[in-house]
Formats: C-alpha cells, structure tokens, sequence
C-alpha cells in the first residue's frame, strides 16, 4: 500500500474513533452503542498498521486486499445496521407499554379528580 | 346465575362518522345488564374521542396512533385492571352486529371456552370482501386450522368474546401487536386455550376503510403474518416457549 494511501486511511480512522469518543464524552451517543462504531474504527488502524496480514489474509480467498476491506466494511455496515434494528425492537416494545400504561393512567387521575 | 363483570372493548381510530351509531347499538343490547363499554381512541385525527365521550362511556385515549393491536391490549390490560370477568371485543365501524353478544358469551360460559370468534364463513351470508383479501382469509384460515386440528373458517374476524384468564396472556409482549388474528389463534391453541367460532352475519364497512388498506400493505400483511406464523410453529418444534 502506497505510504499516501496509508496515511489517509490512517487519518480518516483516527477522525472517526475521535469523534465517537467525543460523542460519548458529551454523552450524545451512550456507551453501549458506541462499542461497535469503536470496534471498526480501530479495525480500520489495525489494517493501517498491520496491512501484510491483510495481504496474507485475502491471498487466503484468492481475492485483493481492496475488495477485502470492502467486503469487509460492508458486513461491519451490516452488523451496524442490525444492532440498530435491535434497539428499535426493543424501544418499539417499550414505547407501547409506555402509551399504554400514560392512557390507563389518564383514565385513573379523571376518575380521582372527579372523585373530588 | 352467578354475576360476571362484562367490558366491552371498542378500539376506534377516526371513526367519528361511525361511534355514537355503534355505542348506540351496543347498549340496546346491554341496557340494564350493568355492563361497561370502554373506547380505546387510537390517536384519531378527528373528533372521534369527543363524540364518544358524550355516549356517556368510559373513553381513554393513546397520545399518537399505535395501530389496532396496541389499541385493543389497552382495553385487555384496562379490563385486568378493572377486575372484569369477560371482554367483549367489537369493531367501532358498525360492520359487526352488536345482537350477537348474548349468544357468544353464553357459548363461552355453556362450552366453557376461553374465546369465542363471530364468524362470517361459518355460515353462508351476502357479505363480500374484495377477491385479494378473500384469498388471503382462506389462505390464513387454513393454515391455523391445519396446525390447530379445528375447523377455522374466520381467522381475521375481530369480533371476540374472551374470558379474563386469557387476558394476562394477551398483555404480555409475546401479543403479536402488528396484524393479531391468524397467528394470535395458534399462539393460543400452544397455550392451552379452548377457542371456538360461532356463525354470524357482518355488514359492508360503508367507509371502504381497512387497516389492509393499500397493495403495499397487503404485501406486508401477508408476509408478516407469515414470518409470524412460522417463527410460532418453529418455537413450538424446537422446544421454545411460543409466547
């Protein structure tokens, strides 16, 4: 790889693993969530730093080291994407216990304040 | 007879052309039976929630739309709170006859069943529904009878009597909030509940209103209902609790 290339996959990892760090230091992004975007980021370094192994690693499927890290980076958008998928099925379940137990409770407060 | 606390559930969403009507019809059946009838106001954009409200009926309300589903376990959670015996559960555009009320829950009581299901096949009527959504009722109905081993002619029909030890299962997350009519039916057969249908006649919906409204939304339908049913059999196959 040639050294410019390196430096500028270098640079655009560093920025993203800054830039989650920043965001969960301002606790815009929580810490359970960033894990993954941190784990790519610094995956994104090792390939920097570590790019024979890349080499050896795609000679292993007769492929390049370009469309390995492509095909690479698209399974780590899939997995992004499925952890998202995740979470929304999680709070989709918690936002209709929500609505549910607010309009049983509405009911509730009416019936007391009539009450009184 | 002993006496059992009845609730019945309307769920409505924009239905302000169609509720005072069908609160009306209801309580010429229930008069003098002591018997409550709750309005689950989905969100509705109009003045559905008003409309219901001066019926003199218990009315409660979602702050946005949450769909059908979320909208009738409301209703199922308010009875489990209200200590009710049986639900009764009717649609709030008049397509369901409100006279057969008396007949299914003493089928449930004289069966002893845990749901009852008004039927719109069971016998022959004059109510049409469109070619597509025929196929996919027939389509659904014999696939829940073929994993349930009993006749189901209606799988979709949303007019329900269901007694109260249902109830805490219908509220759990495991209630299949999206589409819940063929897949409810099998997770109900896995649990142990005895359900049965009764024939009964069902009015044209005059709005041409339906929750499986658009293509698109019967493609959905069709392949949620399936992915649900499948993932149901599967926990069942391999030893998971299905609900």
């Amino acid at each position: 790889m040639p050294l410019v290339q390196k430096l500028f996959f270098y640079i655009v990892a560093m920025f993203l693993l800054m830039l989650i760090l920043n965001l969960v230091r301002k606790r815009k992004l929580r810490e359970n969530y960033s894990l993954l975007w941190i784990f790519i980021s610094l995956v994104l370094i090792l390939i920097v730093l570590l790019y024979p192994w890349l080499v050896k690693f795609s000679n292993l499927f007769l492929a390049n080291p370009t469309s390995m890290i492509m095909f690479c980076g698209m399974v780590a958008l899939l997995l992004l994407i499925l952890q998202l998928c995740l979470m929304n099925s999680v709070q989709a379940t918690q936002i209709k216990n929500l609505v549910q137990k607010i309009t049983l409770l509405e009911e509730k407060v009416k019936n007391v304040s009539k009450k009184k | 007879m002993i006496f059992r606390k009845v609730l019945i559930l309307i769920p409505a969403y924009n239905e302000e052309a169609n509720i005072a009507t069908t609160i009306a019809n209801i309580k010429k059946f229930t008069k003098g039976k002591g018997w409550d009838i709750l309005v689950v106001d989905d969100g509705s954009k109009d003045k559905t929630y008003l409309k219901a409200k001066k019926c003199e009926v218990i009315v409660v309300r979602h702050p946005f739309n949450m769909g059908y589903g979320v909208a009738i376990q409301t209703g199922y959670k308010f009875a489990i709170d209200g200590g009710y015996d049986i639900l009764v559960q009717i649609d709030a555009d008049g397509q369901h006859d409100p006279k057969y009320i008396p007949k299914m829950i003493n089928t449930l009581r004289r069966e002893k069943l845990d749901v009852v299901i008004g039927s719109r096949f069971r016998k022959k009527t004059d109510y049409h529904a469109p070619f597509m959504r025929r196929l996919g009722m027939i389509l659904f109905s014999l696939i829940v009878s073929a994993v349930t081993r009993r006749k189901v002619t209606d799988s979709t029909s949303g007019y329900q009597v269901i007694d109260k030890k249902v109830l805490n299962f219908l509220s759990s997350d495991s209630f299949p909030c999206d589409y819940p009519d063929a897949d409810l039916l099998i997770m109900l057969y896995f649990a142990g509940f005895k359900v049965d249908e009764i024939p009964m006649k069902m009015y044209e919906n005059k709005t041409g209103k339906s929750m499986h409204g658009s293509l698109i939304k019967n493609f959905y339908y069709v392949m949620k209902m399936s992915l649900s049913i499948l993932t149901i059999v599967l926990r069942k196959v391999t030893g998971l609790p299905s609900f």
